[in-house]
């Protein structure tokens, strides 16, 4: 705890900063956040021009795209089989590292986390600005891919080896060789978060915060960092090893050499698995907040929920072989991972349950947030299903590489972080910002999206089970396809459709930072310690001392009080004082 | 003082000129001719079924690794001028590597050092460009339909082999020449080289599958002289 | 009703064990649909049913205690119950080769598969092997042992009447098997990305009738073929 002298001299203080240290290189969590988030914003522009690419040259093969014969001049436009598979590459790895991350993690990890617990800042706040500039620097590196000779990564996200190991294998050079380094190099920063969020969630609690009254989003976080604490550096590692096979020689993966192919694919998912999970944590702790709020009740099964993420953090270490049970690892491993596999859907089934539980009974106001929040647990549930018919080891040899498992992915990271991060923008906007967002532009953009994601999606499972492989240049290629090529016209024109419905979001989110009706300290009436701060709180967050906490977050409706509301630091007649944890 | 200055520039000039200019064409040179021939029956040719792409490739196609004419004339084999220096010739237009109906053609290109060579792609399907050489860099690019004209360029003396992956019996070869004095054997197995400075050379013809073999030769201006060659398997 | 009927869009199965692979597929598609509509009519009878109203309070309840053990257990049981429908059926197709004198090399390579039969030797992977580019050929009714290994890079045969798929990874020779139940001409992609010739890297398999395999192996393998 800091004495309130110390409060004054550290706010006068940082009066005296210029301009560098206040919005480039400051160590306010709440500038790092919103430079996370403006990181992501702006890469999720450019995953999304990708993704519209792609689905160009699948829906109407070999023609030219409009507007891209300036960049494509030698084929007047169309996009060679080279470069499509640089498309979906560097579509899956901007959105998963450069979009999800630095928003659901990087940007609401760093603005809530302090917010909600009660703390004037991170652990570590040097720390933390090095994390955002680090994952900056790592972004640069990123795109700078694009722009060297042989064109950038296009080996796939997964980065299969030895198709990325050798670069006259794709006839890649600098291009992979920069997404092996721009991923070291966000390892490293996304360690350096982790140690913050990790630190703070356990040190840096305000009195009366004890574990079992930290909101879900907190938690989920804090699970989410320690995933990441443990698989970035094997992200890292591997990405170095892959460098070192490409430009000195090494044969880690190339079985020339006596290397392993299938070790690529081992290290890379005992990372990736729990990567998915980082993905997916913060949305459902979002989800669970908003739902909590707009429901006007307790979230239902609190203790379940928390003991749902610890459960899923010690599983997803022993998942990863489902996503080798037709590499030529051994199918015996394979049992032991249908196994796991189907064990670790029932933390989630018991979140949605929770879910659901929620709802009942409640009194609930369809705002934005709240729309969001719903679709992402309807979308979720649909990503969570379709995951079973994966899970199983003879089905998924059907299944495995086709466009089954690009439906399941999207509706999961689409269908679940996506909505979550459009759920956290628009709930947490007026505190970030100090303004409020538009509603009827919220509900333009809502709506229009909601549809437009199913349509776009849902059909993706009727390919995959029609046998369509994933990332393939021209499905008429292949006489058993072409019955299926109207589904993927379909597909195309509903998600340049869902392209669209985003222009009210980016028009909402920059005319409201502007010009938005200013928003008070509590707009949602809800029950969470930010809502006590001023919005946008100052530096170091409350004025002379920071809020004691005597109840959970989420006691709506409650009989002690008129409201339906009931903040965690409101102190009632009886209510027991926050000394110590308890 | 200065008249010696002026005399001794003079014939400084004069000189350069007798060392440094390069020898009027066609005054000193001789011609080389001859045959490549091969020793024994020659096997038949290896025919692959074309199971890809068929309206572009047809419906097999013979494998041009040893093209031995009725006369048993070896084709595609290069003859050069071991050790001669350069400057490498200047083409007249540019080398075009074609790869219609999915065959290289011609099976054996010879590209000066330094030029560009344009590689075509009538047959509306994919093809790619695969090389494999230690001295030049490799390249591996695709060249699907919509790419009907691609541009490389080799600087360094290589014999370099092509191949393209999407049909495996595509294969052929670049060579890049660092003097002016190549040629490729016709289907008689025939060869001329002209303009070849008199005196003593070592003359080498290497083909894919048979080798290497060098004779020696001395060539007489103004004049034809024969080389033959038998390789064998 | 086949629009509405997944199983309806899979591709034909003419394969033995696909039948299996189908089943457990068709029990998991049943139970997800009535999963997800369970979840949805409740999810949208609770948005109606307790959205806001004027004077209404919500339940103040933090939860029960019984519906989490019974919502925790049930799910574990179906999906300990499907795991145990698989491991049958994955170990008779993987782990379980069978033995078979019609073994054929399959090498993928950027981007053509080829294919090899043993030569008169009857030994596969010496040098009187015989050789095909992008096509196999195998009797219908007889399990056929598939050799599979690559030259540059990871490719996958896939093919999907068969219901057959297995990585080929360079340095390594991985077995597979199917069993043909009716002749016919089956489209064989790569499924895995392997370059950018992926896409339209393609081979076929043909299923003859046991007469018009013996033809086919008189005049290509030199031979009847295999002793049936």
């Amino acid at each position: 705890m800091s004495h309130p002298g110390a409060v004054t001299h550290e706010a006068h203080a940082h009066h005296e900063l210029g301009f560098l240290r206040t919005y480039v290189f400051s160590t306010d969590h709440k500038m790092i956040a919103r430079q996370f988030l403006f990181l992501g914003l702006f890469m999720m522009v450019i995953g999304g021009i990708l993704a519209l690419l792609v689905r160009w040259q699948l829906a109407w093969p070999e023609t030219p795209v409009p507007g891209l014969r300036p960049f494509l001049p030698e084929t007047e436009g169309v996009i060679p089989p080279e470069t499509y598979n640089m498309l979906f590459t560097m579509h899956a790895t901007i959105m998963i590292f450069f979009v999800i991350m630095p928003i659901l993690v990087g940007s609401f990890g760093n603005f809530l986390i302090p917010l909600m617990l009660g703390a004037r800042d991170m652990a570590f706040p040097k720390l933390n600005m090095l994390s955002f500039w680090v994952g900056a620097v790592a972004g640069a590196v990123m795109l700078a891919g694009f722009f060297v000779q042989g064109g950038h990564a296009a080996a796939g996200w997964t980065s299969y080896a030895p198709l990325a190991a050798v670069p006259s294998y794709t006839g890649t050079n600098w291009g992979q060789n920069l997404w092996c380094l721009s991923l070291i190099i966000l390892s490293a920063s996304s360690m350096m978060g982790a140690i913050n969020y990790i630190t703070t969630a356990i040190n840096m609690r305000a009195p009366g915060m004890t574990f079992f009254r930290m909101p879900l989003v907190v938690w989920s976080l804090f699970i989410t960092a320690i995933l990441a604490l443990l698989a970035l550096p094997i992200l890292g590692s591997a990405a170095a090893l892959l460098l070192f096979d490409r430009t000195l020689g090494t044969h880690w993966f190339r079985p020339e050499g006596g290397g392993e192919p299938l070790l690529w694919q081992h290290l890379f998912w005992f990372f990736g698995h729990p990567e998915v999970y980082i993905l997916i944590l913060p949305a459902m702790g979002v989800a669970s907040d908003v739902l909590s709020t707009f429901s006007r009740k307790p979230i239902f099964g609190y203790r379940a929920m928390v003991y749902s993420l610890i459960a899923i953090c010690f599983l997803s270490w022993i998942v990863y072989g489902h996503h080798m049970f037709v590499s030529g690892m051994d199918p015996r491993v394979g049992i032991a991972f249908t196994l796991t596999t189907m064990v670790i859907a029932v933390p989630s089934a018991i979140k949605t349950f929770n879910w659901l539980g929620t709802l009942w009974g409640g009194n609930i106001r369809f705002t934005v947030p709240m729309l969001n929040a719903l679709a992402f647990v309807g979308m979720f549930v649909i990503g969570g299903l379709s995951g079973i018919f994966m899970a199983s080891t003879p089905v998924d040899i059907f299944i495995q590489d086709t466009y089954f498992i690009v439906a399941h992915i999207h509706y999961v990271v689409f269908g679940g972080s996506v909505f979550g991060i459009f759920a956290a923008i628009y709930y947490w906007f007026p505190k970030m910002f100090g303004r409020k967002m538009n509603t009827f532009l919220g509900h333009l953009h809502f709506w229009p999206t909601f549809v437009f994601y199913n349509l776009t999606f849902f059909p993706m499972h009727v390919l995959g089970v029609g046998g369509m492989m994933r990332r393939i240049y021209n499905p008429t290629q292949y006489e058993f396809l072409q019955p299926l090529q109207p589904i993927n016209v379909f597909i195309t024109v509903s998600a340049l459709l869902l392209a669209l419905a985003q222009i009210p979001f980016v028009i909402n989110f920059f005319w409201s930072l502007f010009a938005g009706p200013k928003a008070e300290p509590n707009p949602w009436r809800a029950n969470t310690l930010e809502w006590t701060a001023p919005s946008p709180p100052p530096h170091l967050n409350w004025g002379a001392s920071i809020p004691t906490v005597y109840r959970g977050p989420y006691e709506y409706s409650s009989p002690e009080v008129q409201e339906d509301f009931l903040p965690q630091t409101r102190p009632l007649a009886g209510a027991r004082a926050g000394t110590g944890h308890h | 003082m200065r008249s010696l200055i002026v005399i001794v520039t003079i014939l400084a000039g004069l000189l350069g000129l007798v060392l440094w200019a390069p020898a009027p064409a066609g005054a000193q040179g001789g011609t080389l001719v001859g045959e490549v021939k091969f020793a024994g029956t020659p096997p038949p040719p290896k025919v692959t079924k074309v199971n890809k792409d068929n309206e572009a490739c047809g419906a097999e196609k013979k494998s041009e690794e040893l093209v031995v004419g009725p006369a048993k004339g070896v084709r595609w084999a290069v003859v050069s001028v071991a050790g001669a220096k350069g400057p490498a010739p200047k083409a007249e237009k540019k080398p075009v590597l074609d790869q219609k109906t999915c065959q290289f053609s011609p099976h054996v290109l010879l590209v000066p050092a330094g030029a560009e060579v344009d590689i075509l792609n009538p047959d509306g399907v994919l093809h790619n460009i695969h090389t494999f050489s230690k001295v030049n860099p490799s390249i591996n690019k695709a060249q699907p339909k919509f790419k009907k004209v691609m541009t490389e360029k080799f600087e360094k003396p290589e014999i370099i082999r092509v191949q393209c992956d999407a049909h495996s019996w595509m294969a052929g070869w670049v060579v890049v020449q660092e003097h002016p004095y190549y040629a490729v054997t016709d289907v008689e197995g025939s060869f001329r080289i002209t303009n070849v400075p008199a005196g003593k050379h070592k003359v080498e013809v290497w083909h894919e599958t048979l080798g290497k073999q060098t004779k020696e030769v001395e060539v007489k201006a103004g004049a034809e002289t024969k080389v033959a060659f038998e390789l064998k398997k | 009703m086949k629009w509405f009927y997944w199983t309806g869009w899979l591709p034909e199965n003419v394969s033995t064990y696909g039948r299996d692979i189908d089943f457990v597929y068709e029990v998991i598609y049943w139970i997800t649909a009535v999963t997800f509509i369970l979840v949805a009519i409740t999810m949208i009878t609770f948005i109606v049913k307790y959205r806001h109203r004027e004077g209404r309070r919500a339940i103040y309840s933090h939860g029960n205690t019984t519906l989490e053990i019974v919502w925790t257990i049930v799910p574990t049981l179906i999906l300990v119950v499907l795991t145990i429908l698989s491991v049958p059926t994955w170990a008779r197709i993987k782990n379980q080769i069978p033995q078979s004198d019609l073994k054929i090399k399959v090498m993928g390579k950027q981007f053509n598969w080829e294919v090899s039969y043993s030569g008169p030797d009857g030994k596969l992977g010496t040098e009187d092997d015989i050789k095909f580019d992008n096509e196999i050929h195998v009797p219908v009714g007889k399990p056929v042992v598939l050799v599979l290994t690559a030259k540059d890079v990871i490719h996958s045969v896939f093919l999907p009447n068969l219901r057959f798929k297995q990585d080929a990874v360079p340095g390594r020779e991985i077995l597979g098997w199917f069993e043909a139940t009716k002749p016919g001409k089956y489209e064989m992609p790569c499924a895995e990305l392997c370059g950018f010739g992926h896409s339209g890297m393609k081979g076929w398999l043909y299923v003859h009738t046991p007469e018009e395999y013996a033809k086919w192996a008189r005049e290509y393998l030199g031979s009847e073929g295999t002793k049936s």
